[in-house]
């Protein structure tokens, strides 16, 4: 059971201000009215507070206050998520825009920028009514500050979610959506319930422009009557019934993207509670729905093979063609024009130094990285390019190439989509790439976690499943698009010594399966074991290549030798 | 007999034409004719005119006591006799005091009618219907602990008025003379509006408060210990330009001036009647 202290905090907090409040208020009234007595004195000023705290007329203020502040804050969040993107782009325009926007929204006082939306554009026509005008400054200003937490939230989230979402072929929408939102949620909340309780207390500000909210009508009752701090502390009240839902929206809406959400001794939360109002026709909790019989672990490629018709002809064998691949990143050559086919079918495992160029070949095959030179292609087809006389150019919309390529590809570091839980990571792609009915992906997901032996935590979050029990989820992911080949960086790497076996029993189970693969690994009993061909890569090119009898039995070049000499002592 | 009626009759029809045929421009300056909007000004029939007031300085311009909808002051009635008396229908913007000037030169409102004080500087930015004056007063705590009867007395004390306004001035000025004749120093205090400067004086962190000459701002703790005139003049803030709208207001305040209703309005509100200015239009 999760034990809070701050249990109810914001009960602690009305009652503490309230009792604040009083002490001050109480004193002050002694020193107004001497005549009455003690108790009379504090009975009097705590009515005439009660009367301003629910007076119409003050109400009014307060609900003028929060409807400018949901309307500006929905359009500042907006804005400010667009600004947010810009100014993480690659457009240097677009950066460039965002950036000056903030400089010089987030660097002139609020108070001027309503001045002059109100009583400086009607010198070129435009004029706007307070309320208009209100909700538009509070909303550009908010977005100028919105973006920069966004902003924050945004880099907060690990940059492998990015890759993998692009992997799998999500558009950057899509992925920013899907993934990256969601994710950034939690370290963006706090900062935008901030802003939606400084907005309901600053619109304030807004009476320059004719805008008669809270603070502005109490100070008018002030100036009628002089009792100043019976009024204000009647404001203050309502300003604090105000924030106070706020506060409770912020603690809501934080339980709904906390990554604790799927252990079965929480509570539903609000929003579950919600949705539980309107179920949805057929929404059976999935971990009861029968999945059917499971299919063996050997064929069940079978089961979504039909998926992938081969793109060119039957008759080419080949699955993977790469010619003259050449990638530098800056003055750092990475790959100096490497040739590599890989028949359909075929299990190429891949070995060699660190920095030799393996990962990047990986990246450049599922096109997560421009070619510098030479060409690729997956099934007699390019990824994403399109060829212009001698050259590649890449195509303008490269998610939707990574897509129709079906490539599926498993990292070192698992980058599975943190919170969503195994199953949903599973489904994912199918349903919001491929379009997939979210009921057969369901259980084809079910199938897909079954065949990897982890069918029992498809409502687990990864954070709560072993580091070989993410890189079988990720397995399967990667597996639901259906792949014609699968690309494996490292995919042990990060895994404690007993857990990389469960991991190599799966990808193992692949390759009896049928399925095409690269894999680029340090294992090299696993490489004996599993590869039809073993190629060795050295400074970004393919030293040598052959059965793994051959490469690792009798290896032909001293670069080899030496390489597996010390990953055998290691 | 009936030919002496008929006479009379006709006498009286006579002299009544000639009243009224011979001196056209005194019928209309002397009453109010609403009806008539619309063939005295044009320009204002049909329009709904927009006020800006702040409702947060009484005397001048506040919310009813009883009923916060209604705004109410020394300025707010005199401009709904004055609409009243033009026939032009109008309603209030209620704004900060700061934000009703911009407003008026925006073209947002039409008039600005809240103790806008006369200076040369604002006259470049909107035209003024000058109509009273302001009178300032000394409000000290009940009972006058520190025995203030003229600005002299508040040499060596502390004093608050708002910013910007012309009784920090004077403060400085009376400061200057304090200095002058070998006195202490007043210590002037600026605060943001009427009522944080009263709770200054009622809080006790200041001996007096320099402001608007009224009877008593919270008799229960304070009194006024000397009134003076500024002769500084105040008027009703017109667009530039706004001949039309400048006249209209004009011949309303001469004709409620001359009939009494001004003086019922200083009544009103306690002020003293001889602050009243005669109507003067002044564009700069």
């Amino acid at each position: 059971m999760h034990v809070s202290i701050f249990h109810r905090p914001a009960y602690f907090a009305v009652i503490a201000t309230l009792s604040v409040l009083s002490v001050f208020g109480i004193r002050i009234a002694y020193a107004a009215d001497a005549d009455l007595s003690r108790l009379e004195a504090t009975g009097v000023w705590l009515q005439n507070v009660g009367h301003y705290a629910t007076m119409p007329f003050l109400l009014r203020g307060a609900y003028l206050a929060i409807e400018i502040s949901v309307l500006a804050l929905s359009g500042g969040l907006m804005l400010g998520l667009l600004l947010a993107v810009m100014r993480l782009s690659r457009l240097k325009a677009a950066r460039g825009f965002a950036w000056g926007y903030v400089w010089f929204v987030r660097g002139t006082p609020l108070l001027l920028q309503l001045v002059f939306l109100y009583d400086a554009l009607p010198a070129i026509g435009i004029k706007l009514d307070s309320f208009t005008t209100a909700v538009l400054g509070f909303a550009l200003n908010e977005a100028a500050f919105s973006a920069e937490f966004i902003r924050g939230g945004l880099l907060s989230v690990n940059r492998n979610q990015t890759v993998a979402a692009a992997s799998l072929g999500m558009s950057p929408f899509l992925s920013l959506r899907r993934i990256i939102l969601p994710q950034a949620m939690r370290a963006i909340l706090p900062a935008v319930a901030n802003s939606a309780v400084s907005m309901i207390k600053g619109t304030s500000v807004a009476s320059v422009i004719f805008v008669n909210e809270l603070t502005f009508r109490s100070e008018q009752i002030v100036a009628q009557n002089f009792q100043f701090f019976t009024v204000l502390t009647a404001a203050g009240l309502i300003y604090l019934a105000m924030t106070t839902v706020v506060g409770s929206a912020q603690a809501a809406l934080e339980r709904h993207y906390s990554l604790d959400r799927d252990a079965s001794s929480q509570k539903p939360s609000v929003f579950a509670r919600l949705r539980n109002l309107f179920p949805r026709r057929a929404a059976a909790p999935v971990c009861t729905e029968p999945v059917g019989p499971l299919p063996a672990v050997n064929n069940w490629l079978e089961d979504f093979g039909a998926a992938f018709p081969p793109l060119v002809n039957d008759k080419d064998t080949r699955c993977l063609v790469c010619t003259n691949v050449q990638k530098s990143y800056g003055d750092k050559e990475i790959l100096r024009g490497l040739d590599l086919t890989v028949e359909r079918g075929e299990v190429v495992v891949i070995i060699g130094p660190s920095g030799s160029g393996k990962s990047t070949l990986l990246r450049l095959i599922n096109h997560l990285e421009h070619l510098d030179w030479g060409e690729i292609k997956v099934d007699g087809a390019y990824v994403g390019y399109e060829k212009i006389g001698n050259g590649l150019k890449p195509q303008r919309d490269l998610a939707k190439a990574r897509a129709a390529a079906r490539i599926g590809m498993v990292f070192q570091h698992f980058n599975l989509f943190d919170h969503l839980t195994a199953l949903e990571n599973v489904i994912e792609t199918p349903v919001h790439v491929y379009g997939e009915n979210p009921e057969k992906a369901r259980a084809r997901g079910m199938r897909l976690l079954d065949s990897v032996g982890l069918s029992n935590h498809a409502n687990l979050l990864p954070h709560r499943l072993s580091g070989g029990q993410q890189q079988r989820v990720a397995i399967a992911r990667a597996l639901a698009i259906s792949p014609r080949l699968m690309l494996f960086d490292e995919p042990t790497s990060a895994l404690d010594p007993e857990l990389v076996d469960e991991v190599l029993g799966t990808i193992r189970s692949l390759a009896l399966g049928g399925m095409t693969m690269v894999v680029v690994t340090h294992e090299i009993r696993f490489a004996r074991e599993v590869a039809d061909r073993i190629v060795f890569i050295d400074e970004g090119e393919i030293v040598e290549q052959g059965t793994p009898e051959k490469v690792l039995g009798s290896p032909e070049h001293d670069r080899t030798r030496r390489f597996l000499r010390i990953v055998e002592h290691a | 007999m009936n030919l002496r009626l008929l006479a009379s009759i006709g006498a009286c029809a006579v002299v009544l034409g000639i009243l009224v045929s011979g001196s056209p421009a005194l019928a209309q300056a002397a009453k109010c004719e609403p009806q008539k909007v619309a063939t005295k000004y044009p320009g204002l029939a049909g329009k709904t005119l927009k006020v800006g007031v702040s409702a947060a300085d009484k005397p001048t311009s506040f919310r009813d006591e009883n009923d916060p909808n209604k705004i109410t002051g020394f300025d707010p009635e005199f401009a709904k006799a004055v609409f009243a008396c033009i026939g032009v229908p109008f309603e209030f913007s209620v704004g900060g005091w700061s934000g009703l000037m911009p407003a008026l030169v925006a073209g947002q409102t039409d008039v600005m009618w809240d103790g806008l004080y006369y200076t040369p500087e604002r006259a470049k930015s909107v035209d003024y219907v000058l109509y009273t004056s302001a009178g300032s007063a000394i409000v000290v705590p009940k009972g006058n602990p520190k025995k203030i009867h003229s600005l002299d007395d508040l040499c060596g004390l502390k004093s608050v008025s708002q910013i910007g306004s012309t009784e920090i001035a004077t403060m400085q000025k009376t400061s200057d003379a304090c200095v002058a004749a070998h006195k202490p120093e007043v210590t002037i205090v600026a605060s943001q509006d009427r009522p944080s400067g009263i709770l200054q004086l009622t809080t006790g962190r200041v001996d007096a408060y320099l402001g608007i000459a009224i009877a008593a701002y919270d008799p229960a703790l304070t009194e006024i210990a000397y009134t003076y005139s500024t002769g500084i003049k105040i008027g009703v803030g017109v667009g530039k330009g706004n001949k039309v709208l400048e006249e209209a207001i004009y011949d309303s305040i001469k004709i409620l001036q001359a009939d009494g209703t001004a003086k019922k309005f200083y009544g009103m509100f306690n002020l003293d009647p001889a602050l009243d200015v005669p109507a003067q239009i002044a564009l700069q």
